[in-house]
Order: C-alpha cells, then structure tokens, then sequence
C-alpha cells in the first residue's frame, strides 16, 4: 500500500504539475517579499561607500556590526514583517493542505475549488492541531528538565538540549504534521467537520501503520532537497548562478510537497475505500438474512491485501 | 638507521638531562630574588581545608631600615563582607556560587622570626633582630576603601627594623579554608559529585616594598614603601621574585600539577607528598583532581604537561597544538621562555582561564567544534601571561593594561598568524578573527569612556575595566603597529622584555622603550588612548570632480579635471593614516595624513575622474570606530544587496518549507 500511494503521489505531481508551480511561485513570492526590505536597507546602507563589491565577495564581521549598528531597521524590519507573515503563512499552509487534498484526490477538482470548498475548516484544523503542538514542546521541555537533572554534568546537558530533546522535539512535530495532513485530507475526502476531523487525523497515523512509512519516506527527500540550497551556497558561495540552481532545487522541494499531499489522499482514499467495502461486504449477508458469521478481519498492510475491515485497536 | 643512532648519541650528549631537572635554562638566577617559600601543605579535602607552614624568607631591598612587614591574605576575599565581595556582589564573570560551604578565607595561626635564616636567596646579611613571635602583632589594614571588613592585607611590626640589605625569615602557621568556585581559587564539584580543587592565593604573601626609583617612588624619596592592595573584584596581582620549594600532601589517588618542576614524591598510607620547586617566580598555584588525565609534549627545553579532565579527552591535543602555537610565536617575537615546564589545566567553572608560573587554567566544553577556537584562544591568552605577568610582572593592580592589554595585543596576533582570517571563529561565510574580536569588543561598548591608565577598581563603571584592560589596549596597539610598522614593534616587543623582565615595568617605562626603539616621541599616542578617552573616527565626506579651469574645451576624454576629496574627523583622536583615491582610469594615490585637521580637502588635477576615496584601505586602523563611514564613492553598485537579496530570499524560503511542516 506504501508503494501504491507513494507512485499514486508521483503521478498526481505528473497530471498536475501546475501545482508545484503555485506553490514555489507563492513560496518564493512571500519569500522576497521579506527579503527585499532588508536588502534595501543594504542598498541604503552600503550605497556610495564603495564597501558594496567588497561585501558581496564575502562578508566581514566588523563592516556588519558597524551596519547594524548604523541601521538599526536591518533588524527591526523583518521582525516587523514576521508580526503578519506568520499568520499569514499559517493559513496559506492550511488551505494549501486541503487545496493539495482536493485537487489530487482520484476525482479531483480544481485547487482552488478546494480552497474556496474546505480553506476555512482546513485553518480551524491546523488552529486545533496548535493544542498537540504546545503540548509537545512542553513535554519535550520537561524531558529535557529531567534529563539534565537525571544526568548533570556538561556531557549529560549536551546529549539532553542539543540531541535527545530536539530529536525528540522533531520526531513529535513531525507526527502532529502527519496527522494535520491526514485531518486536512479528511476534511476534504469525507467532508468531515472540523473536530471530526481532528480527531480522524490524531488517529490516523496509529491506525494505519502505512501512513508513518509513507511520511518517512517522503520525509527523506524532502529533508535532503531543503538542505541542498544552503550546501551550495557553501559550496559554490552566492552568485546569480547558484541562486538559479537553489530555485530548480526549491522547486523541486515544492514539487515534493505536492507529491506528498498526492501520495497521503491517495493513501486516505484507499483506506477509505476498503472501510467502505467492508461495510457493503458486512451489511450484504445481514440483508439478504444470512446467519453465517462475517469473514474474520485480515490484516490489510500489503499492496496485495483483500480490502476487509480494519480492526479498531491496533 | 646510522643517522638514527647518531642522532641518539647526539641527544645523549646534549645538557637534556640537566636541563630536566633544572627549573629555569640559566644556573643562576634570573631575577633580583627578593623571597622565597618553602611550604608545607595539607588539603584535606573533607573540609576543604590547606593546613600550611611556611618559612618566608626576604630581603631589604632598600637603603633604608623597614620597621614594618606588610602581607597579601588574599584568600579572605571569600569572606563575607570583604571589599571584593561588597564589589562583585558574589559574581565574577558570570561564576557566583550558593549554598554550603561558599565561603573562604585564611588564618594566620602563628607568625614567629625565625632563629636560623635559609640560603635560599644566596649569601646572606641575617637579620639582626631577636627572634620573636609576632602572632599578636598582626593587624588588618585597608590601604585601598578602609573597610573594616575587608582582611586581605595585614601589616606586621618588627621589635627591630630590618636593617638594608638584611634578610629575616619568618615561620608562619596558617590555615586556609578553600571557597566554593568564583573567582579561580578554590573547590568545586564535578559532574560526578567528587571534589576538584585549585589552590590559588592560598598561603600569606609578602607585598613589594618599592625602593626609591622602583616604579614610580621617586629616585630621591627617603624611603621606600609597601604597595599593597586589597582584593578587588577586577584587579590581579603584584608580587615580588623569588624561590618556591612547595610539598603537597594530598589523598593518594589525586593528581597534582602545580607551578614549576616536580622533584620529589613519597606515599605514606593513605597519602602522598609531591614536592615542587620553582625558580624566579613572583607566586605558586596547584590544583588537585583525581581523574585528570595526562597529555604531554616536549618543545624545546620545555615540558608541556596538560590535565585534561576525562570528558575533555578528546581535546587533549589541542591544548598542547595551542600551546606550542604559542611557544613559537612568543619566543619568535618578545624572548625566550627561560622555564623548562608548562602546565595547562582544564579546570571547573570559575577556575577556568586564569594565569600562575608556568601554570595555567585553560577550559574548554564538551564537543567544542574545530571551527571555534575558543580553546586556542583562551590557551594562548593564558600562556601570553608568562610573559606579561609572570616575566615582566608589572603591577597588576594599577596597571591591568600592561599585562592584560600587552597579552591581548600579542594573542590575537598569534591567533590571527597561526589560523587565519577566522581565527576565532571560522563559520563560513563570516569568519571572525582575533583583532576583530578585539576590536568590535572596544568599538561596541562605549569607547569613549574609560582611560586605560585608570587603576582597575577605580573605573566610574565597572565594567569599562574589561575594555580598558584587554579590548582597547589590544586595539591600539595593533593600530601602533600600522604606524611605526611591524618591525619596530617586532624589536621594541625584544628589547622590552629583554631590559625589563624581572623588574616590573610601568607604562612610562613601556612607553620610554617604545620611543627608544621607534626613534619618535609618541606622546600623541600614549596620551590620546592610555592616558586619554580619544576615539577615533574618520569619515570621508565628498568626493567631487569639475572641468579644470585650465583644461580646454573639446575632447572631453582628455581634458584635465580637479577632483575634491573632503575627510572629516568626526571623532576626538586622530591617528596617522592614509587616504586612497582612485580614478577612472584604473590609477591610485595612496596620501598619508596625519588625521589631525577637522577637516582636510585634498585636490588633484588629472585627465581623469577621482571615483573613490577611501580612508584606511588597509583596515590597519583598529580602532576606528565606524569603519563604513571611511570610504565614498561616485559609482554606483548594486552587487552586494542583490546578493543578499538572493542569499536571504533562499533563506526565507527554506524557513517557509520548515514552518509549513510545523503548522
Ligand atoms: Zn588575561
């Protein structure tokens, strides 16, 4: 099922790739959108002090301090901007998801569609899955309280703050991203309600063994191509030419998203599918007054798996 | 293997031998040997307690007799009350501790004139006196605030003056209770709960009695005069030279380093007695740890000993590689190093980053990267000491900047020549290197406050004592250096250290050396930024071309133009530098002025455009404050923002791709 939903991903990213379009043009929009401010105090800052070539080459400390200190909107600005960027960011995500979910579903509308149908419920998910957030930092913290208190001592809070606690931090993150995806997708596939949903989706991932391998599995490539553009510039250094080949790699790491999206609704829809044929299958015999037991419940992890029902606890 | 056996014979032959079990590369000694300890001392580390005897001997060095003794009880700075922790307020860089058992301090239990004087110091006039006990006699004084409190300084009366040229010995009993960690002396925990100690300031010490036309007592004063201080939360140390013979007697399983050479050890049940001795040293420090573990290396005639603690292992190469660094470098630059040991230890907290002959504290943490050297840093800093503060000794109390400052200079000079532009800190893309360090730690904290000559308790804000003591001093100094150029530096760093070590030198006598060697009065230094708050600011304000009014009409090309370059000094110092122009002809002028007008027009006429002016192209000025403001040009460009655009455009896409997984 994992290699059915992750290929069902690819070809919805194939059918649709005006998708992965929108969503690296709108990443990349908001992106410049931040960055321009700063690069035009630069510009102020630097401009006529012939320090500009020089700085481009690489960047020396005491030139930036005397600029920051010079300029203090070098720093002021983007904090201010991030005051509406997040919000707005955290919508554009939520309706992204459930854009995403609409537009690949098997009978799929337009993205739009999906945004205009399910972007209100979509936010109200992602405004309730900011519960399992918090309370997940929270408890990372308290480990990483315990942890230093269990094993003082520098090696102790070196392996509690800079390994175990943000392993654990990430590893929880990405659980709750997971079952965001699926509430959003259930949303969208079911028509549920926004609590029906959340629920749907904090479930989800333990019930179906498959979703957590389908997450890590596209988790792989998207990790890598997000580092990429940083290896780079490392690499190569800043040039218009780099910059080019982090875009092709940015939008490659927005094609990822778009193929992930794909791969989980069509994960959700098989799922949903086989509940739905079970069902059919269990009510079939009842109708036609038939005594006979239902067929024991199978185990469905296999691509080859005959759909059946799934048992509750697992 | 004929050359390897050649080369065994001929290491056979050399003094290395001798020279092992010698304490300094000279038979003689070195220093005008005013003191000597020989010291015997238990720890007894359930009560944290150094039970010592000690017999002091010392010299009248002045013509005239001394009727009274006078002693550094430095250790009682760990007593309520005390002036450093009225000043500290129980804080010393960051390090504070709570609990049982903070507090520290020394008893002196009995203080007698000894009946027979020891030849350590070579022949001797005895003291003339009777042989007496002085125990009652002791009394605290407060040369520096009066508080009653503060007991880090006593004075003793002698029955009968100590008559010029005499030497008495004194037999001193006294009881030292080590504080928990702050300011480098002391115990502390580690991380599995057993007990590290480093046992500093610990023993009762005589003060320098300055004669006539030592320092700054006057050639012609009748007398001469105790300089002793009390323990200040920003003030080191100043002692006179001498000999040290130490025995440590600590648990059996303990390791001990201490300052100079060991020459003896000997277990007795559950115990052992190490001896160390060290020649021409003005103090004496050792630490004591049982799970140390040992890294050493042999450069030269010195034997690096470094005491790594086990969580540290990984890293005990380092500190010999940054030991020799600056082994090199410094007997390249200032002189030899004429000890034969090192000693680095990797202390706790607070013990942490603090100099003694031929020992330091350095400190680093756990999985330190490569990439930061603070490691380096701190040990080359550290190991810089032995010369500013353990060779030449100057008084630390009321003049940080000769030892801290010189040390400063000096250290990021190696950090920057041995690693590179990112000496410190080599993060890719914005490398940070020794003089930027210091340089951004003057620049940004207020430089026009604070004078370096300010005696370092004695600061309007106390925290101007860091950037007066280190920063400033570092950063003038490497701007001197653009000045008078690195090989008058290179030989004045020699003949300083050559013609005033072992005899505590002051800045008058830097400064004189300084002049000497340089061949020009350099008053308009020493008096702007050591004695002065001069800050240095250039700016070049304009830089305009028009038609000469010579110049012909028609081909434009090679009509003759003047071009105007205005530079202000907007700060109240000014520092000889150089202005570049550059024409649009690919041609330069470098002008060397002086920078002491307000404002200066400096005017050309060519047959091409002046497009840039640039002060200080050399980034030699370090202790420019505001470098942006020091060159203008007429082109425009736009290179450098829309790089940044780009840089922070993937940036904030990257942040975007990250957020989206966590919303
Ligand atoms: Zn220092």
């Amino acid at each position: 099922m994992v290699a059915s939903a992750f290929s069902a991903g690819l070809r919805g990213l194939r059918a649709r790739p005006g998708l992965a379009v929108l969503l690296f043009l709108a990443n990349l929009a908001l992106a410049a959108l931040m960055a321009t401010p700063i690069a035009s105090v630069l510009q102020s800052a630097t401009q006529g002090t012939g320090f500009d070539t020089d700085l481009a080459d690489g960047l020396d400390v005491g030139l930036v301090v005397d600029i920051i200190r010079d300029h203090p909107t070098l720093l002021s600005t983007p904090i201010a901007l991030l005051g509406w960027l997040i919000p707005l960011l955290f919508a554009w995500n939520a309706v992204v998801g459930v854009g995403l979910a609409h537009a690949l579903r098997r009978d799929g509308g337009g993205f739009w569609e999906g945004v205009g149908r399910f972007g209100l419920r979509g936010i109200v998910v992602s405004l309730v899955f900011l519960g399992p957030a918090l309370v997940s930092t929270v408890v990372v913290g308290a480990v990483a309280v315990v942890l230093v208190l269990l094993f003082s001592g520098e090696v102790g809070v070196f392996w509690s703050t800079a390994v175990v606690a943000p392993t654990l931090m990430i590893s929880l993150l990405a659980i709750i991203d997971c079952m965001n995806d699926y509430a959003r997708i259930a949303v969208v596939v079911e028509g549920r309600p926004p609590l029906s949903a959340f629920l749907e989706g904090l479930a989800f991932p333990f019930r179906h063994g498959a979703s957590s391998r389908l997450y890590v599995l596209w988790f792989a490539p998207a990790i890598l191509l997000w580092l990429l553009p940083t290896v780079l510039e490392l690499w190569l250094g800043a040039s218009i030419v780099v910059f080019l080949l982090q875009q092709v790699v940015l939008f490659g790491r927005s094609a990822t998203t778009v193929a992930w999206y794909g791969s989980e609704t069509a994960l959700y829809e098989t799922v949903a599918e086989r509940k739905a044929t079970a069902l059919r299958e269990l009510e079939a015999p009842l109708k036609a007054a038939d005594t006979a037991a239902a067929p024991p419940p199978e185990e469905m992890e296999g691509p080859d798996a005959v759909p059946s029902v799934r048992p509750q606890a697992s | 293997m004929f050359f390897r056996l050649l080369l065994l014979v001929a290491l056979a032959a050399t003094p290395a031998r001798v020279l092992a079990q010698a304490t300094t590369t000279h038979d003689g000694p070195l220093s005008d040997r005013r003191v000597s300890y020989r010291i015997d001392a238990r720890l007894d580390p359930e009560t944290r307690t150094v039970t010592g005897a000690q017999r002091l001997t010392w010299r009248n060095p002045a013509p005239v007799p001394v009727a009274e003794l006078q002693f550094h009880l430095y250790l009682n700075a760990f007593r309520p009350g005390s002036t450093f922790q009225n000043e500290s307020g129980g804080v010393h860089r960051g390090f504070s501790a709570s609990g049982e058992d903070v507090w520290g301090g020394m008893t002196v239990r009995s203080m007698r004139i000894a009946g027979d004087v020891p030849d350590d110091l070579g022949p001797v006039v005895p003291y003339a006196g009777p042989g007496a006990d002085l125990t009652e006699r002791i009394r605290f004084i407060q040369p520096d605030d009066g508080n009653p409190e503060d007991r880090t300084v006593i004075a003793v009366d002698l029955p009968t003056p100590v008559g010029p040229g005499e030497t008495i010995a004194l037999d001193i009993d006294f009881e030292s209770v080590l504080p928990r960690i702050t300011a480098r002396t002391g115990w502390l925990k580690d991380d599995r709960g057993d007990p590290f100690f480093m046992v500093a300031q610990w023993f009762p010490k005589i003060g320098v009695y300055e004669v006539p036309g030592q320092r700054y007592m006057p050639s012609d004063h009748p007398t001469g005069g105790w300089n002793t201080h009390q323990f200040h939360a920003n003030s080191e140390f100043y002692a006179d030279f001498g000999t040290y013979e130490v025995s440590m007697t600590v648990p059996s399983d303990y390791v001990v380093g201490a300052t100079g050479l060991q020459v003896d050890e000997a277990a007795s049940g559950g115990t052992k007695t190490v001896t160390f001795r060290a020649d021409d040293v003005h103090d004496f420090a050792w630490t004591a740890y049982d799970k140390y573990e040992e890294f050493t290396r042999q450069w030269r005639h010195v034997s690096i000993r470094a005491l790594i603690r086990p969580e540290h292992r990984a890293q005990g190469e380092r500190h010999l590689d940054a030991a020799v660094v600056a082994l090199e470098r410094f007997h390249d630059w200032v002189g030899e190093y004429p000890y034969t040991t090192l000693t680095l230890v990797d202390g706790i907290g607070g013990s942490n980053g603090m100099e003694y002959p031929t020992l330091i504290t350095c400190g680093t943490t756990y999985m330190l990267p490569r990439r930061v050297r603070a490691l380096e840093l701190v040990t080359i800093h550290e190991f810089g000491h032995q010369y500013f503060y353990g060779l030449l000794a100057s008084n630390e109390f009321e003049e940080a900047w000769l030892d801290e400052g010189m040390n400063s200079y000096i250290e990021s000079r190696i950090m920057d020549d041995a690693y590179g532009p990112g000496s410190v800190l080599d993060l890719p893309g914005l490398p940070v290197s020794g003089r930027q360090l210091h340089r951004l730690s003057y620049t940004q904290s207020r430089p026009e406050r604070g004078t370096i000559e300010t005696w370092s308790w004695k600061h309007d804000f106390s925290s101007d004592y860091g950037k007066t003591s280190y920063a400033k001093p570092a950063s003038i100094m490497n701007s001197l250096e653009s000045v008078v150029g690195w090989d008058t530096m290179h030989r004045f760093l020699r003949t300083y250290y050559d013609r005033w070590r072992f005899r505590h030198p002051t800045t008058r006598d830097l400064q004189d050396t300084m002049e000497e060697v340089a061949g020009r009065d350099l008053d308009w230094f020493f008096d702007q930024y050591v004695r002065g708050t001069a800050v240095v600011d250039y700016e070049v304000t304009s830089v305009e071309n028009r038609a000469a009014e010579a110049s012909s009409p028609g081909d434009s090309t090679r009509a003759l133009k003047t071009a105007t370059v205005t530079v202000h000094r907007k700060g109240t110092g000014h520092f000889p530098t150089t202005v570049r122009v550059r024409f649009d002809d690919g041609t330069t002028e470098d002008l060397a002025w002086d920078g002491r007008d307000e404002w200066k027009r400096f005017t050309f006429t060519k047959t091409a455009r002046a497009v840039e002016a640039w002060i200080d192209p050399d980034g030699a000025l370090w202790l420019e404050t505001d470098r942006l403001n020091n060159r203008r040009t007429t082109e425009i460009s736009k290179r450098f923002a829309r790089r940044e655009q780009g840089k922070f455009t993937v940036r904030f896409q990257q942040v975007i791709h990250l957020l989206s997984g966590l919303f």
